[in-house]
């Protein structure tokens, strides 16, 4: 059944709400044409280039390894207003297109050198390397002034130790340029206020890096070639593609699904293991690996039916032999993870498994303010703001209390106002321990899971959506829009490279609708984003 | 041993870098116009400190808390600060406090201000290394500096810390990993360099021509790459190798030493604390020994930090989740041994500068060392409320050593009654040269702290 209602609508806006975020939501007016984003440049993120160079010379850098992980703060990891070039990073790009650039010595066919790269010169076979290489990197043919420049640079380092050694300055030389390291959204309209449309490689580079995390390959190039990806047939068509080699398209899904569940990080919640003997190192790799094979059979294998509804609401899980305890799961061996039912009674779909519960867990308690922020904040999209005078001071609670006897603080005076807005979803999910295992009591006093859950779509209205346990919980709100129309925003804000307060309000009401017209499908979302206007236009 | 005979200044010149510029790789030139050359160094960590730690008495007299003995062996180098507050903007405690840590409530943090002030005296504008992450609702920070709101990544890999040190001291060629090859004759040496520049300026103009494209905001992004790239264009001096040492020019510092090269390239994590920290310390002793730099930061783990730490007295399971537990029984005896161990750490720092001579000076004599943590204590009255608290800002320790160049005398404890942490670094600035009365937010500010 499709939950009635359009998903989004209605919600409040993210960030707002104020403290008790029940503020009337806001009236869209959503006719007319949507409002373009202005054009940008947009920094490669270390996975990008990684997979860059991986697919188009088949060499990864070593210095790669010097890079630190990018900043991820108010949303997803690769915003474009955050992605910069430190003198740290430029050093470390300086050694990673020198390191390039001596494998295109080795091995220079791969770099489009087919004659003697000992005796290169100016002529022909320079061209072929220019020209190859350059698209390659720039993942645009290059203009014959940047080919005029590229081979002064040639000629020049040539001259300052021969020909392999400007082999090698010519690449590190393409790597470091912003035509390299950035993918550029600014057509080539430039009148103040005037609509920009993406040239047809902006729109391929757009695609690829969106759905590969990686440079568009001959077939998208020679489209954009031929001007043919601003024909949005061509374009939905050329995603579906993408979307469908799934050995290229599932990492950077699952990218954004790590990111989404912010386990990225999973091995730096180390557990208790006096509380957990059982909970090794080795699971946090197991777990990542889990929610692969998780969204993998849901959006590539046979019979999945690419449905978010599906993510939040399944009874399975990939488990092996250290992981299969996490559910209670027996006859489970070896390291391979295999496709196990869940007891239904117990679990409901992605936030009621292990690599979610394990990550958002503390070392020995359970974080069920934190669990409950993570859900509305991210799954409802209603970022609720901590007091302004930061937190103000408690009590202990009596040792060997329940979550619920700890917190039962913030259900009186002014702490009510915010806290009815999560921990209920925070109460449902005590049922499930530091490490992810299903309990029903805790220091062997019986958990009480239920709760309400006041909803964006229903104004916040309280005491808001009734539940008995986080699986009921999980049942009710498949059947709300609130759920898919958060989904489609946080995908959304993903893929624009911006947070979700800096993304237009109809644009994510606009791809919301969609994604609810096509059942939520999570291709279709997909398709939804590539087929907005913000994929193709900008307005400067 | 390699047998250089060429100019470095005359093949610098050939190069079209005027004495100037490379001039200050390895003679300061603040050291023409300035008697002292003053240097910052700025150590945190997260999660804020165990409610007592604040010292107690006045003056020379002051007495430091369990938390802070180690210092006890350095007290006449040190100022040590009671009712300080490490003010931050509101929101999620450790998100704040990553923001405002060094960034004192502006988008570019303390550290970059005064990099952005002594840039043109060395290779390096500035040096940030990190141990660990922030972790949880306070985002993924890889650092605590920052930039027009954007946090450079620390430095985690213990290789890659070292090297960019080490390849900006002359004394040898940098090794392959530098993305520059080992140079064996002069010819090669000249012309590795003269590839660099010429790749270098290619890119430039490439930046140059690509910015012209865009609209304000990227724009700043691209000068900040320029800015980036002009940090190797002054690497361009430094590489070159000094055997035999250039008549006409001063020699480096007596006490300028490499040391020795890591091996262990793992990304540095919580529990690598013990070997790594005291290597990125004697990283940053070289770094200022050497001149390469003359501002650090380091962050020993960021806000929300909540990995495993497990070394000598040490054994936290989850550091955040601990930082909130009992401060009277076991949680707070290891926030205690916490914050002893990141004593000892900046105790090893400050001997090692205070071993290092800096012309008629130590180069502790010449530097600002701060030593504090992301938050402030949870002292709020009594220790009943301690893990329901959100980390407050007020009584944070925090502690100041060496006297940056003569700026203020040591050995004493300092009640600033409140004032907030920015107040430290207006002293700090000055040391070093601003003509400041406020840093960071203007409002955050009322005068030096360091009189």
């Amino acid at each position: 059944m499709t939950p009635s209602g359009s998903a989004g609508t209605g919600a409040p806006p993210i960030g707002g709400g104020g403290a008790g975020g029940a503020s009337p939501p806001s009236v869209l007016n959503c006719t007319g044409s949507l409002p373009l984003a202005q054009p940008r440049a947009w920094r490669l993120t270390t996975t990008q280039i990684v997979n860059t160079l991986r697919d188009q010379f088949g060499f990864v850098p070593p210095s790669v390894g010097s890079l630190p992980a990018d900043t991820r703060l108010d949303g997803f990891a690769n915003q474009s207003a955050k992605l910069t070039i430190s003198p740290f990073l430029a050093e470390t790009y300086f050694a990673m297109g020198h390191e390039l650039g001596a494998n295109a010595v080795a091995n220079p066919s791969r770099f489009g050198i087919t004659c003697d790269v000992t005796k290169l010169a100016p002529g022909t076979c320079l061209s072929g390397f220019l020209n190859t290489t350059g698209q390659k990197m720039w993942r645009r043919p290059l203009t014959p002034t940047e080919l005029s420049s590229l081979t002064t640079l040639f000629t020049t380092t040539s001259g300052q130790g021969g020909p392999t050694a400007a082999v090698t300055s010519v690449v590190q030389a393409l790597f470091l340029s912003p035509n390299f390291l950035h993918r550029t959204e600014l057509g080539t309209v430039a009148q103040a206020g005037a609509v920009t449309p993406l040239t047809d490689h902006e729109i391929a580079s757009s695609l690829s890096y969106l759905l590969w995390d990686s440079a568009p390959d001959d077939e998208l190039l020679s489209l954009a070639s031929q001007s043919k990806l601003r024909d949005r047939t061509v374009l939905i068509a050329q995603a579906r593609r993408l979307f469908e080699a799934r050995d290229r398209s599932g990492p950077a899904i699952n990218n954004f699904l790590q990111q989404w569940l912010r386990i990225e990080n999973l091995s730096l919640a180390v557990k208790d293991a006096a509380m957990f003997p059982m909970a090794a190192p080795e699971i946090a790799e197991d777990l990542k690996e889990e929610l692969r094979l998780y969204a993998n059979s849901i959006l590539f294998d046979v019979g999945g039916d690419r449905s978010f509804k599906t993510l939040f609401t399944a009874s399975y899980a990939f488990v092996n032999a250290r992981t299969a305890p996490i559910y209670g799961l027996t006859g489970v061996t070896g390291n391979a993870l295999v496709r196990r039912d869940l007891d239904r009674a117990q679990r409901r779909g992605v936030i009621s498994m292990a690599p979610f519960l394990w990550g958002k867990s503390h070392a020995s308690e359970t974080n069920l303010v934190g669990r409950g922020a993570y859900f509305r904040a991210e799954l409802l999209c209603h970022r609720v703001p901590l007091p302004a005078g930061g937190v103000p001071p408690g009590a202990f609670a009596p040792p060997n209390s329940t979550g619920r006897q700890k917190f039962e603080i913030h259900s009186t005076g002014g702490c009510a106002s915010c806290h009815q807005l999560f921990d209920g979803i925070g109460f449902a999910l005590e049922n499930y321990d530091a490490i992810g295992r299903f309990r029903t009591t805790e220091y062997g006093q019986m958990i009480d899971p239920t709760g309400t859950l006041p909803l964006p779509s229903e104004n916040n209205a309280l005491p808001g959506m009734a539940f008995s346990n986080f699986v009921d919980l999980v049942d009710k709100l498949a059947e709300k829009p609130d759920l898919y129309g958060c989904f489609a925003q946080q995908y959304t804000s993903y893929a624009a490279g911006r947070d979700l307060p800096e993304i237009d309000a109809c644009e994510k009401k606009a791809i919301a609708d969609q994604f609810a017209q096509a059942n939520y499908k999570i291709d279709e979302l997909m398709l939804a984003v590539v087929g907005s206007p913000n994929f193709v236009d900008r307005k400067n | 041993m390699r047998n250089i005979k060429f100019s470095r200044r005359s093949l610098l010149r050939g190069l079209g870098y005027g004495t100037p510029l490379c001039a200050g790789l390895t003679k300061n030139l603040y050291a023409q116009t300035a008697p002292r050359i003053t240097r910052v160094a700025m150590f945190a960590y997260a999660n804020g400190s165990h409610y007592s730690s604040e010292p107690t008495g006045s003056g020379t007299t002051f007495v430091l808390r369990p938390h802070m003995a180690p210092l006890e062996a350095i007290r006449n180098d040190i100022i040590v600060f009671k009712n300080l507050t490490m003010i931050r903007d509101g929101g999620n405690a450790h998100r704040g406090a990553s923001f405002s840590v060094f960034g004192l409530g502006n988008a570019t943090s303390v550290d970059q201000l005064f990099a952005t002030h002594l840039k043109s005296t060395t290779p390096l504008a500035s040096l940030e290394l990190a141990v660990g992450q922030t972790s949880g609702d306070g985002g993924v920070i890889p650092g605590l500096s920052q930039v027009n709101g954007s946090f450079l990544p620390g430095a985690k890999n213990r290789v890659a810390a070292y090297q960019r040190i080490a390849d900006r001291i002359p004394g040898g060629a940098p090794p392959p990993s530098t993305g520059t090859p080992p140079m064996t004759t002069p010819t090669e040496a000249e012309q590795a360099l003269l590839r660099r520049k010429s790749v270098l300026d290619f890119v430039k103009e490439d930046v140059r021509t690509f910015r012209g494209r865009l609209g304000s905001a990227e724009a700043a992004r691209m000068d900040f790459y320029t800015e980036s790239l002009r940090t190797l264009e002054r690497d361009i001096g430094s590489i070159i190798p000094t055997t035999p040492p250039d008549p006409a020019m001063p020699p480096t510092t007596p006490t300028c030493t490499k040391i020795t090269a890591p091996t262990l390239t793992t990304r540095t994590m919580m529990n690598d604390m013990p070997t790594h920290s005291r290597l990125y310390l004697d990283v940053v002793a070289m770094a200022f020994a050497c001149n390469v730099t003359r501002v650090a930061s380091m962050m020993w783990g960021g806000g929300e930090n909540n990995e495993r730490i497990k070394f000598g007295n040490i054994d936290i399971s989850a550091w955040h989740s601990v930082s909130h537990g009992d401060p009277d029984s076991g949680p707070g005896q290891q926030i205690i041994n916490m914050q002893v161990y990141f004593a000892q750490e900046f105790l090893y720092f400050v001997q090692k500068l205070k071993g290092m001579s800096d012309g008629a000076y130590s180069l502790l004599d010449n530097t600002a060392a701060v030593l504090c943590t992301q938050n402030g204590s949870s002292q709020l009255g009594t220790s009943a409320n301690f893990a329901a608290t959100d980390h407050p800002p007020q009584h944070a320790p925090f502690v100041v050593a060496g006297s940056c160049g003569g700026a203020w005398t040591t050995g004493r404890l300092i009640d600033v009654g409140g004032r907030n942490h920015n107040d430290v670094y207006v002293s700090i600035a000055r040391a070093i040269g601003m003509n400041v009365t406020t840093i960071g937010r203007a409002a955050w500010c009322k005068g030096p702290a360091i009189t």
